[in-house]
């Protein structure tokens, strides 16, 4: 084993560590919200799940798009493998977001989903970047591909602002999180949610640098097929 | 508590699906490119992308 995969094993080992670390202290250390219903309160916890998920989908679809302002302004291929990876992460974490925050919505809001902004934007948002793959599978040249994916990521993360500002614009029955005022949340809760927070960052990266390495070998695939005449 | 199980194990479980997924595209383009590897040398390109 190389040296870098050994490090990576070894990243990965403490991340999984700190996601379970945050799902004890989510179940157990994390205060009761004041002022709901017992199933509300239950349903509140995924709070420490959702919202991280939620984060992570909008990191990783920033993160696509500094690969793809990068890799238009160097030509470098690592920019566009960066790039696609973190939008494929950004789908699994919106799929994640979107599933559990319609567990959350049947108790506190009486039904699994409404075309809320929040909820509109969100979904918009995830078929943005289902066809950022359909776009580049639709293409074989791989500069080609690289080139058209990258301007189309810089024009689909305009949608990632416009759903975190939805709930700020328009009138919404989603909870607002953080305001120019105060936080959400009550004191006991902020160092569970920040945790939570914090572990699946590095989840993501673990996730990115895995991700990354499985594009890189399907270049040197796809180069050596070139190189072969396939 | 049902929802808040609910919602972390589809969370797991999309974190899971997602890795295997990933685990099986890599080993199954490892053992391509080793093919192709061997295949360069026989044909003397060297082998090396």
């Amino acid at each position: 084993m190389k040296r870098t995969d050994r490090i990576l094993l070894l990243l990965t080992v403490i991340s999984g560590a700190s996601i379970l670390a945050a799902a004890l202290g989510a179940f157990l250390l994390a205060p009761n919200a004041a002022g709901l219903t017992p199933d509300e309160t239950a349903a509140q916890r995924i709070i420490y799940f959702h919202v991280p998920a939620a984060w992570l989908s909008m990191l990783a679809f920033g993160v696509t798009t500094i690969g793809s302002i990068a890799y238009l302004i160097t030509s470098k291929r690592f920019w566009d493998s960066l790039a696609v990876s973190s939008a494929e992460i950004g789908i699994a974490f919106t799929l994640a977001a979107m599933a559990s925050g319609s567990l959350w919505a049947k108790p506190a809001w009486n039904t699994w989903w409404t075309w809320d902004p929040r909820l509109t934007t969100y979904t918009i948002m995830f078929l943005l970047y289902v066809a950022y793959f359909m776009l580049r599978s639709a293409l074989d040249d791989p500069a080609r591909r690289a080139r058209f994916a990258a301007v189309y990521g810089i024009f689909a993360f305009l949608s990632v602002p416009i759903t975190f500002m939805s709930i700020r614009w328009w009138r919404t029955i989603h909870p607002i999180l953080l305001d120019s005022k105060n936080f959400g949340l009550s004191r006991g809760m902020l160092p569970v949610f920040f945790l939570g927070l914090i572990a699946f960052t590095g989840f993501y990266f673990i996730l990115l640098a895995y991700r990354t390495r499985l594009e890189r070998t399907r270049e040197r695939v796809d180069a050596l097929k070139e190189q072969l005449g396939y | 508590m049902i929802y808040m199980a609910g919602a972390y194990l589809i969370i797991w479980a999309a974190s899971f699906v997602f890795i295997l997924s990933m685990l099986r595209r890599q080993s199954k383009l490892e053992a391509e490119l080793k093919a192709l590897q061997e295949l360069s040398q026989e044909k003397g390109l060297g082998g090396k992308a």
